[in-house]
Formats: structure tokens, sequence, C-alpha cells
């Protein structure tokens, strides 16, 4: 099998910065076979056409990104502390799989084939279920206040950390961790119910 | 097509195609579909603009024209430095009802298909745009009004996240408008901004790297 391939990993990263790069339409096989040294017939020896390359990347992306999510949703901490963990974790994924982020993140969905287009969908819906979970689950708690409209609420803060694919820059000045923190403190100041003062009343 | 002046019906030929752009995809929509959907011949679309790259480098130019030349006017204004950031995200967020798709499209990867020159002037539209609420953000960090313990690049990129966010999930005609969307983000923003009691005084600790954009490299 070419599962585990050197070579087919290769293909899967180097075609998920192409698609994330040119957008779907302007990827070709045999662009991307030459990016990676080889010829076009062997190239489809590892993925039989663009749209299959263009679910791999997906799939594979989000079933890393989605498992890693979840565990940190049933971790025994408060909710601030997953929330946190949640956002901080984020920023991390953006960084390490800064091109797949792009696609999944759905920048690129109207472009793509229908297969693809559902696995987007279908990432971002179990995404946000974690997502506004942990929030829901905070408001029980009473550690979160979101006011009359938790949905709204979790989708601004949602928004406030899913960008980040649209302005990060790997490498550049701003690194993924101060992001996470940055954006955490934001979205964990939004959430704070009014009498408690985070942060600062503890230390 | 439209009756109306020529602006009128240059306007009402923006729209449509945005719509086929934002719905197909750019490269799924020909011109043919576009004269169609106006009810013009498609020789006749080229009195108006000479291709489709064109129409889209013109959606792209009024959209951000529109969304920064009200929001430079906000920034400008002897408002409180909160109030200012309530208005700039109510503007933002006004304009998915009143330019749904051409919004939606401009959140899209389309950037890619635009020539060098229109990307060029899209990059630094965005840029004038953060300064906006950069320039805000600071001067609140000054009077007191916001707290001071944020990166402010990583601050304002984060709101600008949660506005243009918006245009993935809102569908016109829902359960709220966009203005009410906007009310309820505004409210997260001055409460994620809201300094904390006793915390440092005024612009301590206030640390302002150079903002990017992706394309930049720093």
């Amino acid at each position: 099998m070419t599962k585990n391939n050197p070579m087919k990993s290769m293909i899967l990263r180097k075609g998920a910065e192409m698609l994330a790069l040119r957008g779907f339409h302007a990827t070709t096989t045999r662009d991307l076979a030459q990016e990676v040294g080889i010829t076009q017939p062997s190239l489809y020896h590892y993925v039989s056409s663009k749209d299959e390359l263009l679910r791999e990347v997906l799939a594979g992306a989000a079933s890393v990104a989605l498992d890693e999510f979840a565990a940190i949703a049933a971790l025994e901490v408060d909710s601030k502390e997953k929330l946190r963990r949640l956002i901080i974790h984020w920023a991390s994924v953006v960084d390490r799989y800064y091109y797949e982020a792009i696609a999944l993140i759905g920048h690129m969905a109207i472009d793509v084939p229908e297969a693809s287009r559902r696995i987007i969908e279908e990432t971002n819906e179990h995404y946000w279920d974690i997502w506004v979970g942990i929030i829901k689950e905070g408001v029980e708690r009473g550690e979160f206040d979101a006011g009359a409209d938790v949905q709204i609420v979790g989708l601004a803060l949602a928004g406030m950390c899913s960008w980040m694919t649209m302005w990060y820059s790997p490498g550049g000045a701003l690194k993924a961790e101060s992001i996470g923190e940055t954006l955490a403190t934001m979205a964990l100041a939004a959430l704070a119910p009014d009498q408690d003062s985070p942060r600062l009343d503890e230390g | 097509m439209a009756a109306g002046t020529h602006a009128e019906r240059h306007t009402h030929l923006l729209e449509k195609a945005g719509e086929l752009f934002a719905l197909r995809g750019y490269d799924a929509t020909s011109m043919e579909d576009i004269a169609d959907a106006v009810g013009l011949l498609k020789g006749s679309l080229y009195y108006y603009v000479k291709n489709k790259q064109e129409l889209l480098c013109q959606i792209m130019e009024r959209t951000v024209d529109e969304l920064i030349s009200r929001a430079e006017l906000i920034g400008q204004s002897p408002d409180s430095n909160r109030d200012k950031i309530e208005l700039l995200i109510r503007n933002h967020l006004r304009r998915l009802d009143q330019r749904y798709f051409w919004v939606v499209l401009t959140n899209h990867y389309v950037v890619t298909k635009l020539p060098e020159p229109v990307r060029e002037t899209m990059v630094q539209a965005h840029r004038k745009y953060r300064d906006v609420y950069r320039n805000v953000i600071t001067a609140g960090i000054a009077t007191g009004e916001f707290r001071a313990d944020l990166n402010v690049a990583i601050t304002v990129n984060g709101l600008l996240g949660m506005c243009n966010w918006a245009a993935m999930w809102y569908k016109p005609n829902g359960r709220l408008t966009s203005a009410e969307v906007g009310e309820i983000f505004a409210a997260v923003a001055l409460k994620s901004l809201a300094r904390i009691h006793g915390s440092s005084a005024a612009g301590a600790e206030v640390s302002q790297p150079a903002s990017t954009w992706a394309g930049e490299s720093r």
C-alpha cells in the first residue's frame, strides 16, 4: 500500500500547498508531478486524480485535527481551561498544517467538487459542535456568560480564531503561541460573567 | 436588463455577476452565464467591461471602497474609542445585507485571480482598513478605555476575523438581520477589549509589532 509512503506524504503536502495557494481549478497534476520531481504517470500511482488529491488532503487533515480537538473537549478541566487550550491548539494546527487548514476552513469551498465540499462542510460542522459544546457547558457551569444568544456569540469567537488562516504567515513576526494566547484571552474576556474579573483577580 | 441609467445598469450587472461567482465559483461561471442572468446578449456585456476578470476587479474594488470609506469617517469622528469600535463593527456587518454576494466573494480566495495591480490595490485597502481599527484601539488604550495587555496587531486581526467570518455562515432573511448580528458582535468586541478592574496603567505593556497581511512576508 502507498498509505505511509514518504513519496505519498510529500505529494499530499505539496498538493495541499498548491491547492491552498492557487485554488482547485488552477492546480494541475502535471505541475504537482513536476514539483515533487516525478512523471505524471507515476503521480497517478499515488493519487488517481486531482479530485482524489484534494479529498485526501482534506480528509487527512480533518481526522487528525478533529481527534485532537475532541480530546481537549473530553478533558476533565473547567470550561475556561478547555476553551483556552482549544484556541491555543487551533493556532498550533494553523502553524503546523498551514495549507491544509486554509483548504479545510472553507475559503475555497465554492470552487471545489461536491465530495470535497462535503468533507469541508462536515469538518466545519463537527468542529463547531465541539466549540459551541464547550461554550454551552461553561454557561451551564456558571463559568461563562454568553448573553442572550449563545449561538451568535459562539460564531463571533469562532470567527476571531478561524480567520487566522487568512492573515497568519508561518515564520512571521507574530508567533502562533502568542496568537493563541491573545485570542484565548479575548475569548475568555468576552465570555466572562459580569461580576467576575478574570485573570487579574486571581493573581 | 433593468432599466435606469448606465451607472445603475452597470451596478446591476456587477451584482448579478457577483452572485454567480459566489454561488458557482469564478472559474465555473462564463460570460454567457452572466449575460443570461442579466438578460443581455453576450456581446453587449463588453459595452460595460472588457472581460470576466475586469468584472471581478470592479466587484472587489467597489466592495472594499464602500466598506473603507465609511470606516475612515468613523475613525476620524470625535466619538469615544468605544463608540468607534461599535460603529466600525456595525458598519462592517451591515454590508452583509446590503451586498451579500459581493462580501461572500471578497472573502474567498478569488484574490489569486486578480491581476497584479488590482491585487496590490486590495492589499493596500486591507491595510488601510486595519489601520483604522489599529488607531482606534491604540488611542483607546491610551485613554484607558481598553485593556493594555493585548497585542494590538493580533487583536485587530481577531476582530476583523470575527466580522469577516460572518460571511461564511450568515444568510440573508435568516433568524437575525445583519444589523442585529452587528449589535451582538460589537458587544462581544467591547467586552473582550474592556479594561479589567485593577489592571495595569493605561499604555503600559503595549507591544505593537507591525501588522501583517497574507502575502506580505516578514
